[in-house]
């Protein structure tokens, strides 16, 4: 039974491995902001981009030993914790007035 | 070798559960994939030694975002209605954009050279290193944060107040 350590060393991964999965749940996140209509569903993708970036903000802060990537991804998760409590709080509002959650149909700025 | 093929079964975990919120048609679905995703990145925290990071990511995103979605979608979801639009629209330029991120990126990340493995260090705990640096070179934007965090807190509950002021002294 190997050790946490050890079972750490033996790990065959890169860091262009942890690049290459935060930019494939990037493009994942772009294609579901644009892919849907729903708020929802676009809100997700977005929280989806913000993590992504979080994971390549890890892989170079342990890559390069350096521990600012970490506090930079901490910023990252309370700056994502006021959108998603803002956000969700205008959506409510606007489902009570509009009855839908589609985006095409908020269109009160442009009438 | 074992932890590799951990790597990529959580890799694959979170790849998969993306790829489902951004395709699945039922909200629901959407929320339980962004469930399984944040999850996966977890554990790539757990793979990079941030310790602190990976339960934070537990606590805020899952334990918070998540659940906050998830009402989200029970306030605005209405069982009878048929008009809740989940179909895919623009199909063609999301997989453009999307496809050209990825392979532009995947291209460039390929290309570069990386620091290499043989350099790291091994996993320490980071909470101390945390505490100093929020309280030394962080101090401003920590405190920042915590401001930003309550306007958006008191924000939110005044937008979906209901207008209780208004009335409030009718009662």
């Amino acid at each position: 039974m190997p050790d946490l350590q050890s079972l750490g060393d033996n790990l065959q991964v890169g860091l262009e491995h942890y690049l290459t999965l935060s930019v494939m749940l990037f493009s994942i996140g772009t294609l579901g902001v644009i892919f849907r209509r729903n708020v929802l569903v676009m809100f997700m993708s977005v929280e989806l981009m913000l993590t992504s970036v979080n994971i390549s903000l890890v892989a170079f802060s342990r890559y390069l030993d350096d521990l600012n990537g970490h506090v930079l991804v901490l910023f990252v998760l309370a700056v994502a914790a006021a959108e998603a409590g803002v956000g969700l709080a205008i959506l409510v509002e606007i489902f009570k007035k509009r009855d839908t959650v589609d985006v095409d149909e908020f269109r009160q700025l442009m009438e | 070798m074992i932890s590799t093929v951990i790597w990529c079964l959580f890799a694959g975990m979170t790849v998969m559960a993306a790829l489902a919120v951004a395709t699945s048609k039922n909200v629901v679905h959407c929320g339980f994939g962004l469930l399984f995703s944040l999850l996966g990145v977890c554990a790539m925290y757990v793979f990079l030694g941030a310790d602190f990071l990976a339960a934070t990511q537990v606590i805020v995103y899952v334990g918070g975002i998540l659940v906050l979605i998830l009402f989200g979608v029970m306030m605005t979801h209405r069982i009878t209605a048929t008009d809740l639009k989940s179909e895919l629209v623009q199909p063609v330029a999301a997989l453009i954009a999307a496809v050209a991120i990825l392979v532009l990126s995947v291209g460039m990340i390929l290309e570069q050279v990386w620091p290499a493995k043989e350099h790291l260090d091994p996993i320490t705990p980071t909470t101390h290193a945390f505490g100093v640096s929020f309280l030394t070179d962080y101090l401003f934007p920590f405190e920042f944060a915590s401001v930003l965090l309550l306007v958006a807190l008191i924000g939110a509950a005044m937008f979906t107040r209901d207008s209780a002021g208004e009335d409030s002294d009718h009662v």
